[in-house]
């Protein structure tokens, strides 16, 4: 239980339906000041609500955030000066310039002047905007445009960060870009919820984690801690056609389509263990993968399905 | 509330008229295009219906300034759907404290570019195409401010009650147009049939002329006004209640479909 005090959020049993369909289903977590918790899940798995409640722009059906000591429910529009959000779509006004841009929201984030100046330049350096600042937005590149989608919500040096999927789209420069500015972020005492469904962004920000499927929080913790836990190694045969049954010995087998999935404290070994079972559907194998522990290991061992960005349902079955 | 964030609201949209004037531009050039087309055909109805003095300006100048002020409402709400289509909305909403303060923001600059095309049509008017206003100034001052009022607050309430822009321009724009003519800005009443005389009174733009009229044709005394005023800021209460009643700030909206 973090210390009150460094607690920028807080989020207990959050529920949220949209006409009958449960978007959020009794959402815990916490982020603390300095702590970059990547909020990951597929398409609909609620991480979007669960900004869009946090930023006070939605309310909740049920539960408690806190964002700071100020209750988000019941004072929603108190929260505006402590969080910087950017939203899953990029959001610039595309007529002005990328400084304009950056002094309407510098304004609203309470700057003026020879601050909001400063600001502006910091802000702009830190994302390499530096050399666009009079380039209007509609002709920036995407990942230009989504440095300056970011870079508006750093602006107040918010306490709390909310970025939901901050490099869709993005260029690796951009990516390391906004990478690093939220390790920077971190390091002066923000609070940052990254939320992606790249899993190994989250992996290299070494955040702490919460996985979000269909409404509701199916791990959570730091990710080698999830890996240690839950990660397991594992190798994959693809074959042409429908996967065949397993024959014998076939515990940590699962057949999903056109692959069977072994796992196993030695995934090479079981493997080969299978595929000298495999009889005359040998020569359909098209491949062989082998899988390392990790997040992607860790929402297979929890639901049974690989990670899919797009929130399709695989099929698991031995 | 705080006004230094409606405040800076009101200078990015003073920003992005800058960006594209040319609604500003057409909403003032033309009408003072119009008026010297129509001029000679409304100096012929207002001789034969008792005005034998009349330049015929003095219905175009008011017509034309009645009727094109109306079509500032529809672009208040666009002003609203525009954030929708860059995406921009829910940003505003999280920068703000308090929605009253995008309201406000949005508002004054419209209040002040309809404030800017009134004064230069009449201006226009008096200057160059010979409109006389024999009645108090105070009192065109006072009825143009209501109309004003009364414009600003149907953007919002057009804002509030339609989801698209597609809705927002066919009747924005169709239903300013309709609404004037059946008000009589388009031509003067006595030259709409007996159903539209009597329907008329239910539209704003009917009061400001009326108002209007009794200034510039009549040359009657501020008092005069004190009815037309006090309906356009009637209806200008009408149309906020619509606006907080139909308003929902966390809906969508489609920006450009």
């Amino acid at each position: 239980m973090s210390d009150e005090a460094d607690l920028r959020l807080s989020v207990v049993e959050v529920r949220k339906s949209y006409r009958g369909r449960v978007a959020l289903d009794g959402v815990s977590l916490e982020v603390s000041a300095g702590e970059i918790l990547g909020l990951l899940g597929p398409n609909g798995a609620g991480k979007t609500t669960l900004v869009s409640i946090v930023a006070g722009l939605r309310r909740p059906d049920a539960g408690l955030v806190q964002v700071g000591p100020i209750d988000v429910v019941a004072n929603p529009r108190a929260v505006h000066s402590m969080v910087g959000l950017a939203p899953q779509e990029t959001a610039v006004y595309e007529v002005l310039t990328v400084r304009e841009n950056l002094i309407v929201f510098g304004e609203l984030a309470g700057l003026r002047r020879g601050p909001l100046v400063v600001r502006i330049d910091e802000v702009g350096a830190a994302l390499r905007l530096g050399h666009l600042m009079d380039r209007v937005a509609h002709q920036l590149s995407g990942g230009e445009r989504r440095r300056l989608h970011t870079g508006i919500a750093l602006l107040g040096r918010p306490a709390l960060l909310l970025l939901d999927e901050p490099t869709v789209g993005a260029d690796v420069d951009t990516r390391a870009a906004l990478v690093e500015t939220v390790r920077a972020l971190a390091r002066e005492g923000s609070g940052i919820v990254y939320s992606t469904h790249y899993l190994p962004e989250v992996e290299s920000l070494g955040a702490s984690v919460v996985i979000l499927v269909a409404g509701r929080v199916i791990a959570s913790g730091r990710v080698d801690e999830l890996i240690a836990r839950h990660g397991h190694a594992t190798a994959e045969l693809v074959f042409d056609g429908p996967a065949p049954y397993c024959n014998g010995g076939c515990e940590s087998v699962m057949r999903d389509d056109d692959v069977l999935r072994i796992t196993s404290r030695e995934p090479a070994v079981a493997a080969a263990s299978v595929i000298s079972r495999l009889g005359a559907d040998r020569n359909r194998l098209r491949a062989v993968e082998l899988l390392r522990p990790s997040l992607d290991s860790v929402f297979l061992t929890l639901t049974g399905r690989r990670y899919d960005a797009e929130g399709r349902d695989g099929v698991a079955a031995a | 509330m705080s006004l230094r964030r409606s405040f800076a609201i009101t200078r990015n949209e003073l920003r992005l008229l800058r960006r594209d004037p040319t609604p500003l531009v057409i909403l003032i050039a033309m009408p003072l295009l119009i008026v010297p087309i129509l001029r000679a055909t409304c100096r012929a109805v207002l001789v034969v219906s008792g005005h034998p003095h009349a330049s015929g300006s003095d219905f175009a100048v008011p017509g034309q300034a009645v009727s094109f002020i109306f079509f500032l409402a529809p672009t208040i709400a666009f002003t609203f759907f525009r954030e929708h289509g860059w995406r921009t909305w829910a940003r505003l909403r999280a920068s703000c404290g308090n929605s009253a303060e995008i309201l406000l923001g949005k508002a004054l600059p419209m209040l002040a570019v309809g404030a800017l095309q009134l004064a230069l049509l009449f201006g226009v008017g008096v200057a160059v195409l010979d409109l006389h206003v024999p009645g108090s100034a105070v009192g065109v001052a006072l009825l143009c401010l209501a109309l004003l009022l009364c414009v600003v607050a149907l953007g919002l309430a057009l804002t509030a009650v339609f989801r698209t822009m597609q809705q927002l321009n066919a009747f924005g724009y169709l239903g300013a147009t309709f609404f004037g003519m059946l008000g009589g800005a388009f031509v003067p009443l006595a030259m709409l049939p007996s159903w539209a005389r009597a329907v008329a009174p239910a539209t704003p733009q009917y009061w400001a002329m009326r108002g209007l009229r009794s200034l510039i044709l009549d040359g009657k005394g501020t008092s005069a006004v004190g009815l037309p005023v006090a309906v356009l800021c009637g209806y200008a209460l009408l149309f906020v209640i619509i606006a907080l009643w139909r308003l929902r700030f966390d809906d969508a909206k489609v920006g450009w479909a």
